[in-house]
């Protein structure tokens, strides 16, 4: 295997040691492991630096597998890793894929799915700038994709996940649908990012209307700088649109004053896996303006900043905690 | 002759300026498709520029088809299993489908356990998967394959110890 850049290895761990973990990984997981087990199970780990870090390796590894086995995982692990157990069951696997026909396959909304029929997309931590016609200029937040319908009398997006940013000029009325409805667009501006449930949006200027699905007409229009949320039966929430809310389209992030896990969350969006802290720290305020495209180095900088430590149980699973008090 | 790294990479460039678009043919041909070619003849240009070590260039096609050849392989493998992996994901009842973030960071376990299993034999890929993705125990598995259990033992290992090397994919 290549090595992927600059990462947390240090020193290749020798195959040898590596058998080790993985010996000890099965020994601790018997039902029954005695103390004597459990004393040499130490003493290999405290043997060497190598060890240990085989052994974390190793459980990392462990905790990769035990959510692969969660109901939700297992079925898509097998179905993906089973035709590699014979060329028996890759023709089986073929066989149901005829006889599901197109059915199956329309059902859903996976991200993967998502990106085969979206115009544009972007990937978790990305940011893109599209340009399309009329001059209509489209910014892609972190995992996010859009489709176009563009006819001679109207343009219509439609955002199929995540959060878009559009500017635009055009004479034509231009719409943006989401799961919930649409909104249009009635000044050069227009914000637009779809949650779990609901859709958010905003214009800085000009203003915008919204037509929540099961609603009908007449449209509910929002006044510039305010950000509006509405799921597809009513106006949720109205509030003025924060300093910074669309730092992201300079590739910022800005915090004033808001709950550390709250802005773990935010930031969460523009990694992968979890990102949390620990519940007591939750309400520790963060003021800071922080660059997006390092979202490792927020999270030095946070750390710095409130003396924390920041554990990485895997490569995707990140947990801010206080740092133990030496003195 | 030096064989520093800026050194090989001017061969590289060379070999880019030369033979890029022959490689890019060379794929369409394979693929059928342009937007693939492209992409795949990038990727044997970036494992190059991975590599360290002097790139012999006296047969610069047949070089750059062995490096392609494993390029492609690589990606027909990765579309078999996306495609495995999607069929399997339309038929999931709504209430249990992971969320996005969760399936991408699946995915890509799946591609990297099956990049592992692959170069190993069947019996230490099945002991594998049924210990660690089916829970059978170490007994079930010595009945099914017809070994001792201290054989399954050592099939997991070694399966295991392979993704614990792999590098930095699990922490």
């Amino acid at each position: 295997m290549e090595s992927r850049g600059a990462s947390s290895t240090q020193a290749p761990i020798p195959l040898p040691v590596a058998e080790q973990a993985m010996h000890w990984l099965l020994e601790l997981q018997a039902p029954h492991v005695s103390e004597q087990t459990r004393a040499h199970w130490l003493q290999w780990r405290q043997a060497d630096a190598l060890h240990e870090m085989a052994w974390q390796r190793a459980q990392a590894f462990s905790s990769r597998m035990s959510s692969l086995r969660s109901p939700g995982q297992r079925p898509l692990a097998n179905a993906a890793l089973a035709p590699m157990l014979s060329r028996r069951s890759a023709l089986k696997n073929l066989a149901l894929l005829l006889a599901a026909g197109g059915t199956a396959w329309s059902a859903r909304d996976s991200a993967l799915v998502q990106d085969w029929r979206s115009d544009f997309s972007s990937a978790v931590g990305e940011h893109h700038t599209v340009q399309l016609a009329d001059q209509i200029q489209v910014q892609l937040n972190t995992d996010s994709a859009i489709e176009m319908r563009f006819d001679p009398q109207q343009r219509v997006i439609r955002l199929l996940r995540g959060e878009m940013l559009l500017n635009s000029a055009t004479a034509l009325p231009l719409w943006v649908e989401t799961t919930e409805g649409r909104v249009q667009m009635f000044g050069q501006q227009l914000a637009v990012r779809q949650r779990q449930g609901f859709t958010q949006a905003s214009s800085q200027s000009g203003g915008l209307g919204i037509y929540p699905q099961a609603r009908g007409n007449p449209s509910i229009s929002v006044a510039p700088g305010q950000v509006v949320s509405f799921d597809r039966h009513s106006l949720l929430a109205q509030r003025p649109l924060r300093a910074g809310e669309l730092a992201w389209s300079h590739g910022m992030i800005v915090a004033q004053g808001q709950r550390l896990a709250d802005f773990l969350a935010e930031l969460a969006r523009y990694r992968r896996g979890h990102l949390g802290c620990d519940p007591s720290l939750g309400d520790l305020r963060v003021s800071g303006t922080f660059p997006l495209h390092d979202t490792d180095q927020v999270l030095l900088a946070l750390s710095e900043t409130f003396n924390l430590d920041v554990q990485h149980l895997t490569r995707y699973w990140v947990t801010l905690k206080a740092r133990p008090n030496l003195a | 002759m030096p064989s520093t790294s800026p050194a090989s990479h001017h061969g590289l460039a060379t070999l880019y300026r030369e033979q890029h678009s022959w490689l890019q043919r060379w794929l369409r041909c394979r693929l059928g498709c342009s937007h693939s070619a492209a992409d795949l003849a990038q990727d044997v240009f970036v494992r190059l520029l991975a590599k360290t070590e002097l790139i012999e260039v006296q047969a610069p096609r047949s070089f750059l088809a062995t490096v392609a050849q494993s390029v492609l392989s690589n990606h027909y493998r990765r579309q078999k299993l996306e495609k495995a992996y999607l069929q399997a994901l339309a038929t999931l009842p709504e209430a249990v489908i992971p969320d996005l973030e969760t399936q991408a960071i699946l995915l890509e376990t799946l591609l990297e356990l099956n990049a592992v299993l692959e170069r190993l034999e069947m019996p230490v890929r099945k002991a594998f998967l049924w210990s660690q993705l089916d829970g059978l125990s170490h007994g079930e598995i010595a009945e099914r394959l017809q070994v001792s259990i201290a054989t399954v033992k050592r099939y997991i290992i070694k399966a295991g110890a392979q993704c614990i090397l792999l590098d930095g994919g699990w922490s």
